[in-house]
């Protein structure tokens, strides 16, 4: 009796942290796949009105990105997908 | 014979015509220029672009400018404040970064230019950059991420967090810091850890209704106990429309070998900042608030007949602020306009000669012309305790470039 409990449980526990797991995983998924796009609709609105691509021209987006960077405290990841987006959707 | 001849012919009458071809379109080609070629792909583009990025250094001159008009209280109208703000950006490597913003401002009739930060910055790793030169403070997002004209919502700073009245916390650190941010699972933090001049205790002795204020400009220092201070911010959801963050700074302030050199200020700070789109009111909702906290230890200072006396040197200023900008309606005026609304408060040492009491409500209209071009109509009034309500009308216009 007490050793099918100790079973059961611990099977619970292990569908418990395998739950944990493959969420964790599917979460570290989303965040990895999100596009420059996203993430700068979802980062640029943050603290001023959201800039449009066609503000600057390709190397000018490259300074203004590492300005960025450093006062949000954004990741090279995040500011480098959304100087890629910026420089791909602008007309120059 | 007879089938050679013809043959000839056409090789040779081929033959002119290809240089003319040839010769016309490279004539064309000195006329005009040449026409894109319209089979390359998006994709072609980009990668043609990434492999010519130009030069290493990637330089911007940037900045803002804004100009006003303003009328308070029973004082004259007046324009202004106007100020111009010139910012140069300097990425010299993906680690290597400068950033300089010149400050000339007309306020109360006096041209004021300064040095608002000159910052050289080295990225260490994914997660650190080190930094150092003058910058403007991380104690809360007032100062660091606020202030610029054409992103604040308002013509006027909050009270406490200008050189107007009283300044609780710093505008600038003159030093050193480390900062960065990293994502952990659905969330983000970020941090920021500095050593600094730090602030300066004003004895009274040159005018003795200062005394126990802060002076903030460090650009020099008076001990060698530096100030210290840090923000952490958390950003708990992966959409980051919430920001939660705590600062704290602790300073030597006296003047080293003085009476006042084992005079402390500890300060706190915490700060909120919301952004999310609300679909019923087809809007976007900015909400930003901060609380400072400063305290500077009890010391004796001499009042204006030459007496000892103290106080209990506490000053506490916070702001909250609400913008709604209806962004998502199919009108294009209306798009374009934004309704604020910011509640502040300012308490300075009851007993001290620089007391104030003041309580703030300003509303507003705003009208953005561009991503970074505001005009702002505001309505303010402000409460002193045992005085009059001052009511201030302010229209600003801010630019960025
Ligand atoms: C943490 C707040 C914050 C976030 C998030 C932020 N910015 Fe900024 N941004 C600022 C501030 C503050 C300035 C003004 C700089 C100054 O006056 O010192 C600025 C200025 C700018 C400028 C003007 C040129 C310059 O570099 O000064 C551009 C363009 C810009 N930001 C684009 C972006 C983009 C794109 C993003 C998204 C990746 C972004 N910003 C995210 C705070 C922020």
């Amino acid at each position: 009796m007490k050793k099918r409990t100790l079973v059961i449980s611990s099977i619970l526990l292990m569908v418990f942290i395998g739950m944990q797991i493959s969420s964790c995983s599917s979460q570290r998924a989303m965040i990895a796949n999100k596009t420059g796009a996203q993430l700068w609709a979802e980062n640029c609105q943050r603290c001023h009105t959201t800039p449009s691509p066609n503000t600057f021209n390709d190397q000018q987006w490259e300074a203004v990105g590492m300005h960025m960077q450093i006062r949000a405290n954004l990741t090279p990841e995040e500011i480098a997908k959304v100087v890629e987006f910026l420089q791909s959707a602008n007309q120059d | 014979m007879k089938i050679f001849y013809p043959n000839h012919l056409i090789r040779v009458l081929g033959l002119s015509l290809c240089l003319l071809v040839l010769s016309l379109n490279s004539w064309g080609q000195d006329q005009n220029p040449p026409a894109p070629v319209q089979t390359q792909t998006q994709t072609q583009r980009n990668e043609q672009r990434i492999a010519q990025k130009g030069p290493e250094t990637k330089f911007l001159l940037t900045g803002y400018g804004y100009t006003g008009f303003e009328k308070v209280g029973s004082e004259n109208s007046t324009f202004g404040p106007a100020g111009f703000s010139p910012i140069f950006l300097w990425k010299k490597s993906d680690r290597l970064f400068f950033e300089s913003e010149v400050e000339f401002e007309i306020e109360d009739g006096n041209l004021n230019i300064g040095l608002e930060y000159a910052t050289l910055h080295y990225r260490l790793n994914k997660y650190l950059t080190l930094s150092g030169g003058k910058f403007l403070s991380p104690f809360g997002i007032f100062q660091e991420r606020l202030h610029p004209a054409w992103i604040n919502k308002f013509a006027e700073k909050p009270m406490g967090f200008s050189e107007e009245g009283a300044m609780i916390g710093p505008m600038t650190e003159f030093g050193a810091s480390l900062r960065g941010g990293a994502q952990i699972g659905l969330s983000k933090v970020n941090y920021v850890l500095y050593v600094s001049n730090g602030p300066t205790l004003n004895t009274g002795s040159s005018n003795p209704m200062d005394a126990g204020r802060l002076d903030y400009n460090n650009l020099g220092d008076n001990n060698n106990n530096k100030a210290i201070g840090g923000r952490f911010g958390f950003l708990p959801f992966s959409s980051s429309w919430l920001e939660i963050g705590l600062s704290g700074q602790v300073a030597g302030v006296g003047n080293s070998g003085s009476a006042f050199q084992n005079v402390k200020t500890q300060m706190y700070a915490a700060d909120l900042s919301i952004i999310k789109k609300v679909n019923f009111i087809k809007s976007n909702v900015d909400i930003k608030a901060q609380y400072n906290y400063v305290q500077t230890s009890k010391t004796n200072y001499l009042d204006t007949a030459g007496n000892s006396y103290t106080f209990n040197n506490t000053s506490t200023a916070w702001f909250s602020q609400i913008a709604i900008r209806p962004m998502f309606l199919e009108k294009s005026f209306l798009k374009n306009v934004e309704f604020t609304g910011r509640y502040s408060v300012l308490k300075t040492p009851q007993e001290s000669y620089w007391a104030i009491d003041n309580s703030q409500v300003a509303m507003g209209i705003n009208y953005w012309l561009k991503w970074n071009s505001v005009i702002k109509v505001n309505y303010q009034l402000t409460y002193s305790k045992g005085e009059q309500t001052e009511p201030g009308l302010f229209i600003q216009w801010g630019l960025g470039f």
